[in-house]
C-alpha cells in the first residue's frame, strides 16, 4: 500500500511530466510540419490540376480548330453538345465545358449550368482576365480558359470548369491523410517514448523508490543494478553502498557466530548463545539476504513485453496491405483450385498454422520459458520473411508463410505467457489489455506504413525490412526478458478434443460459435485481409491508399473495442451488442455492391471495425454465461481457450470462402456475399438467443422436505 | 550524464524520430498525389491521340496509311516540353512494333516487353510503366470490332516530376529541421524547468546518504526535507542508520561474548 502511494506521488509526477511534455512537444512539432506540408501541397498541386484541365481543353480545342480550318463557321458546328459531353467523360472533376465566341457569348456548352460564370467569360473575351491555362476561381468553379485559334485567327475560347469542391476534396483528402500520418507518427513515437522513458528514467526511479520503502520496513535483502552516471544512478550507487554496508556487517556477524558453531565448553557455548540471541534479535526486526551479496532486484514490467511485441507484430503487419497482390504476382496454378482460391491459399495457410501452432507454442512456453520460445519464434519468422522476400513462386511462398505463421504463434504466445507470469489475478486483465493494445497499435501503424514502404521500396524490400524488425524484436527480448519467467501460476491449461466435445454439446455454445464468432473471423480475413487489397488495387488505389484504408479497421477497433467492452459490462447487454455488431459488419460489406467504389470499400471497412468493436468483447463475455455448467467442470480459462481456438476456423475458412465467391462473381460481389453470410448468421444467432436465452435453464430445485 | 541531459536527449531523439517519420510520410503522400496528377494529364494527351487513330482506323485505313499521325505526335511532342517521345505501335500476336515514333530511329523496332506486359494487364485500356529515364503512360487502340490493334505510348521525363518531388523534399526537410530545432530548444527548456528540481533532489539525497557513513549529521533531515519524497528518504535514511547502529551494537555484544568466552 505504501509502495503504491509512493509510486503515485513521485513516479506519477515524473511520468505525467515526461509524457505531458513529450506529447505537447510532439503535437506542436507534428502539427507545424503537417500544416506547412498542406500549404506547400496546395501551392504545388493546384497548378498541376490546372494543367490537366488545360490539357483536356487543348485536346478539344484542337478538334474545333480542325473543323473551323475546314471552313465550318464556329457558330455552325454540328454535334457540339455530345462532343463536349464526351470530352467530359472520364474526368469527374470537370463540371462544364463551354465554347465562347470572341465576345464571350456561349456558343456550345455541356455539363453544369454556367449562368454564374458568364461575366467571367465576357471578361476573358475582352482581355480582362487571363486565358493562359491558369485557373480562376469563379462562382463554385475553377475556370480554365483555353484560346481557340484557327489558321484564320482567334475563334473564341474554350472554358473548362473544374468543380471547386473537387479541388477542395482533393486537398481535404490530403488533410485526412496528413491527419492519419500524424496519428501513425504519434503512435509509433509513443511506443518508442514508452520504452525509452521506462527503461532509462522512470523504471530505475520507480525501483529504487520501491526498495527504499522496503528498507523503511526493515528489508535489506536487495540492491539494484545501475550503470547510469546520472543523479538517479549516483543515488542508486549510494543506496547500494548503504545496503551493502549493512549486509557486510550482518554477514560478518553470521560468520563469527558460525565459527562458534562447533564450540565446546560452557563459556564458549554461552558466548555462542549470546551471539545467536543478538542475531535473532536482528532477524526479528530486519530481513537480510542469505547470500554473500544482496540480491540484485530487477522488476519486470509490462513495457518489457509491449515493445518487442509491438515491433514483432508491426513487422508482420507491414505486408498486410499488399500481400494478396504480391501473391498474385507469384501466381502459379494449383490443381483443382481457381486462381482466386490460389491467391487466398497463403493467407488461409498462415491463419491455419497460427491456429495450429498456438496451443503447441503455449505448451513450449510452459516447458522452456518465454524467452527461448520468443527467440525461436522470431528466428523462424525472420527466415519466413526472408524466404517470402526471395520467393520464386507460390509453392515456396506458402512454405515460407507457414514458417512465419509458426514463428508468429510462438512469439505471441511467449509474450502472453510473460504477461501471465508477471501479473497476478488482480492485474492480469490490465496485462492482457497491454497485449491486445500493442497488437492493435502495431496493426494500425504497420498496415499504413507498410503500404507507403511497399510503394517506395517494393514488396520484396518490405519483407526484408520485416525480417530486420523481427530480429530487433528478438534482440529486445534477449536483453529484457528474464531467463526463466514462468512459475506455477503461468501454467496454461491444455486443450484436448475432450474439452472441445464437451463444449460443442452445449447448443448455445455451438450456435454462438457457428453464427457469431466464426462468421466474425470469416469476414475479417475474407473481407479485410483478402479482398480489400485486391479490390482497392483494382480500383486504382496506390499501396499507400490501401494501407491507410485498411488501417481504418484497426483504428476504430483500438478505440471502440474497450469502450464497447465497458458498455457491455456496465449495462449487462451482450447478445444485443453482438447482433448490432453483426448487422453493422454484414451491412457494411453488403453496401459495397451498390457503389463499387473506393469510398464504399472504406465505408465497409469502417462498418466492419465498428461492428467488431461492438461485438468482440460482448461475445467473449457471453462465453461464461452460456457455458455456466462447462465453466464449473473445465474452468473458465479452458472454456475461453477452446472458444479462441474454434473461432479461428473462421479465419482459416475466410480466404477460401471469399476466393470461391470472388471467382464466381467478382470482388465487390464477394464482399457483399460475405456481408450476406454475416447478416444471415446474425439473424440465426439473434433468433436463437431471443428464444433460448443466454443462460442455460437451471435444474429445477426440489421443494424442501 | 546528468538526469536532465539524459531526459533532454531522450526527448530530442523522440522528436527527431517523429519529425523524420512525419516528413517522410508527408513527402510520400505528395509524391503519390503529384504522380497521379501528372500521369492523368498525360493520359488525356494519349487518349486524344487514341481517338484520332481510332477515327482513322474505323474509316478502314490501315495504321501505316494514317500519315497524319506522325505530324500529330510530332506536334504534341513539340507542345509539351515534358514529353520525351510518343510512339504508336502495332500489336500483333502479343508483340508490339512501332509504326510511328517521334524518335524516327524507333520506327520499326519492337516495343519493350514491360510495355506489352503492362498493356496485357490493363483492364481499362490505360496502362503505365517505368523506363530508365522516363515514365510511360499508354492506351490501347481498338478497331470498330473492339479488337486491340495498336497501342499509344507516351514517355514523359522523370526529371519534371523528380525535380518537383526533390524540391518538395528540400522544403519539407528544411521545415522539419527548423521545427526540430525549435522543439528541441523547447524540450531543453521544458526539461530544465520540470526536472531540475527532481534531479537536484536526487543529488541532495545522494549527498546525504554518503554522509551516513561519516560521523557527521546527514545534511538532509526531517526539518529541511523539501518534498514528500525527501521526507520519505529521511525515514529510509534514519532506518538505515538505525540498523547500522543496531548491527554495530550487536557486533559489540558478540565481540564481548567472544572476549568473555
Amino acid at each position: 500500500m505504501a509502495e503504491a502511494t509512493h509510486r503515485s506521488s513521485l513516479i506519477g509526477r515524473i511520468r505525467a511530466r515526461l509524457f505531458g511534455l513529450a506529447i505537447v512537444l510532439l503535437l506542436v512539432a507534428l502539427t507545424a510540419i503537417s500544416l506547412y506540408s498542406l500549404s506547400q501541397f496546395e501551392h504545388d498541386l493546384v497548378p498541376e490540376m490546372d494543367r490537366k484541365a488545360a490539357a483536356v481543353g487543348e485536346s478539344l480545342a484542337a478538334d474545333i480548330v480542325r473543323a473551323v480550318d475546314y471552313g465550318v463557321p464556329p457558330n455552325a458546328l454540328k454535334g457540339m453538345g455530345p462532343f463536349l459531353a464526351a470530352g467530359m467523360e472520364g474526368h469527374p472533376e470537370i463540371r462544364y465545358l463551354a465554347v465562347c465566341d470572341g465576345e464571350g457569348a456561349v456558343l456550345y456548352h455541356a455539363g453544369a449550368a454556367v449562368d454564374g460564370v458568364l461575366a467571367h467569360f465576357r471578361a476573358v473575351a475582352a482581355g480582362g482576365a487571363a486565358a493562359d491555362g491558369r485557373s480562376v476561381r469563379v462562382d463554385v468553379f475553377y475556370d480554365t480558359a483555353v484560346p481557340i485559334t484557327a489558321r484564320a485567327g482567334a475563334v473564341g475560347t474554350l472554358h473548362v470548369g473544374v468543380d471547386q469542391k473537387f479541388v477542395q476534396k482533393t486537398l481535404e483528402d490530403i488533410v485526412l491523410d496528413i491527419l492519419i500520418v500524424l496519428l501513425v507518427s504519434l503512435l509509433v513515437t509513443f511506443e518508442l517514448l514508452l520504452f525509452l522513458i521506462t527503461f532509462n528514467i522512470s523504471g530505475p526511479i520507480e525501483t529504487v523508490t520501491k526498495l527504499m520503502t522496503r528498507v523503511e520496513n526493515g528489508d535489506f535483502r536487495h540492491a539494484m543494478e545501475s550503470r547510469s552516471k546520472d543523479e538517479v544512478g549516483q543515488f542508486i550507487a549510494a543506496f547500494n553502498d548503504a545496503v551493502g554496508l549493512v549486509h557486510d556487517l550482518y554477514r560478518g556477524m553470521v560468520r563469527r557466530a558460525d565459527a562458534y558453531r562447533q564450540a565446546t565448553g560452557d563459556e564458549l557455548r554461552t558466548a555462542r548463545r549470546r551471539m545467536v540471541a543478538a542475531l535473532r534479535q536482528l532477524h526479528d526486526r530486519f530481513a537480510f539476504a542469505d547470500a554473500p551479496k544482496p540480491a540484485v532486484y530487477r522488476e519486470s514490467t509490462l513495457v518489457d513485453v509491449r515493445t518487442p511485441l509491438f515491433i514483432f507484430v508491426f513487422a508482420e503487419e507491414l505486408s498486410r496491405s499488399f500481400f494478396p497482390i504480391y501473391v498474385r504476382d507469384l501466381f502459379a496454378p494449383v490443381p483443382y483450385l481457381t486462381p482466386e482460391a490460389v491467391i487466398g491459399l497463403p493467407i488461409a495457410l498462415f491463419m491455419l498454422f497460427v491456429a495450429i501452432g498456438t496451443p503447441f507454442a503455449g505448451a513450449w512456453t510452459d516447458r522452456y520459458g518465454n524467452r527461448p520460445v520468443f527467440l525461436w519464434g522470431a528466428g523462424l519468422a525472420v527466415v519466413g520473411f526472408l524466404g517470402t522476400a526471395l520467393a520464386f513462386n507460390l509453392y515456396d511462398l506458402m512454405a515460407w508463410r507457414v514458417l512465419t505463421a509458426v514463428g508468429y504463434a510462438m512469439a505471441t504466445m511467449a509474450c502472453q505467457g510473460y504477461i501471465v507470469a508477471i501479473t497476478t489475478a488482480e492485474n492480469r486483465a490490465r496485462g492482457m489489455a497491454v497485449f491486445v493494445g500493442a497488437i492493435m497499435v502495431a496493426a494500425i501503424c504497420g498496415t499504413s506504413i507498410g503500404g507507403v514502404l511497399a510503394e517506395r521500396l517494393g514488396f520484396r524490400a518490405t519483407f526484408f525490412l520485416s525480417a530486420a524488425l523481427a530480429l530487433v524484436a528478438a534482440a529486445f527480448v534477449h536483453q529484457v526478458f528474464r531467463r526463466r519467467e514462468s512459475g506455477p501460476e503461468a501454467e496454461q491449461p491444455k486443450v484436448t478434443t475432450r474439452e472441445v466435445l464437451i463444449l460443442l454439446r452445449n447448443p448455445r455454445f455451438a450456435v454462438m460459435m457457428l453464427f457469431g464468432a466464426v462468421p466474425a473471423k470469416l469476414i475479417l480475413t475474407g473481407f479485410l485481409f483478402y479482398l480489400t487489397p485486391l479490390f482497392l488495387h483494382e480500383l486504382g488505389n496506390s499501396q499507400s491508399d490501401i494501407g491507410r484504408g485498411m488501417m481504418v479497421y484497426f483504428a476504430i477497433m483500438v478505440f471502440g473495442n474497450p469502450l464497447c467492452a465497458r458498455l457491455a459490462d456496465r449495462f449487462r447487454v451482450r447478445a444485443p451488442l453482438v447482433t448490432a455488431g453483426g448487422v453493422l459488419a454484414g451491412g457494411g460489406a453488403l453496401v459495397v455492391l451498390l457503389w463499387h467504389d473506393t469510398a464504399a470499400v472504406i465505408g465497409g471497412i469502417a462498418a466492419l471495425g465498428l461492428g467488431h468493436s461492438l461485438s468482440t468483447a460482448p461475445l467473449l463475455a457471453m462465453v461464461p454465461v452460456v457455458c455456466e455448467r462447462e465453466v464449473r467442470i473445465l474452468g473458465q480459462t479452458m472454456v475461453l481457450g477452446v472458444f479462441r481456438i474454434l473461432e479461428r476456423i473462421g479465419s482459416v475458412a475466410g480466404p477460401f470462402v471469399t476466393a470461391a465467391l470472388a471467382g464466381l462473381f467478382g470482388f465487390a460481389e464477394a464482399m457483399a456475399g460475405l456481408g450476406a453470410i454475416v447478416l444471415g448468421s446474425t439473424v440465426v444467432f439473434t433468433l436463437y438467443f431471443l428464444i433460448a436465452g443466454s443462460a442455460p435453464p437451471r435444474p429445477a430445485t426440489r421443494p424442501a422436505g | 550524464m546528468k538526469l536532465t541531459t539524459k531526459i533532454t536527449v531522450t526527448m530530442v531523439i523522440i522528436v527527431l524520430f517523429a519529425v523524420v517519420v512525419t516528413t517522410f510520410l508527408n513527402y510520400s503522400k505528395y509524391q503519390a498525389t503529384l504522380s497521379d496528377l501528372v500521369r492523368s494529364r498525360f493520359v488525356v494527351v494519349a487518349l486524344d491521340l487514341k481517338h484520332t487513330i481510332e477515327s482513322s482506323v474505323n474509316l478502314g485505313m490501315a495504321l501505316e496509311e494514317t500519315e497524319n499521325i506522325q505530324d500529330v505526335i510530332d506536334r504534341l511532342r513539340g507542345k509539351h516540353e515534358q514529353i520525351r517521345s510518343l510512339a504508336v505501335f502495332r500489336v500483333s500476336a502479343g508483340k508490339g512494333a512501332a509504326v510511328f515514333d517521334t524518335e524516327r530511329a524507333g520506327v520499326g523496332r519492337s516495343v519493350p516487353d514491360h510495355w506489352m506486359h503492362a498493356l496485357d494487364r490493363s483492364e481499362d485500356g490505360v496502362w503505365h510503366a517505368v523506363d530508365a529515364d522516363a515514365f510511360v503512360v499508354g492506351v490501347s487502340v481498338v478497331n470498330s470490332f473492339d479488337k486491340l490493334v495498336a497501342g499509344v505510348a507516351l514517355r514523359y521525363a522523370k526529371a519534371y516530376e523528380q525535380d518537383k518531388v526533390a524540391a518538395m523534399f528540400r522544403r519539407l526537410s528544411a521545415a522539419g529541421a527548423v521545427v526540430f530545432a525549435v522543439v528541441a530548444g523547447a524540450a531543453f527548456a521544458g526539461v530544465f524547468y520540470f526536472f531540475r528540481p527532481i534531479s537536484a533532489s536526487f543529488a541532495r539525497m545522494t549527498h546525504s546518504l554518503q554522509q551516513l557513513f561519516s560521523e557527521e549529521e546527514p545534511p538532509l533531515t526531517e526539518a529541511n526535507a523539501a518534498t514528500e519524497e525527501e521526507a520519505r528518504f529521511v525515514r529510509f535514511q534514519r532506518k538505515t542508520h538505525a540498523v547500522i547502529e543496531h548491527l554495530l551494537e550487536a557486533d559489540e555484544e558478540m565481540h564481548n561474548a567472544e572476549r568473555e568466552g
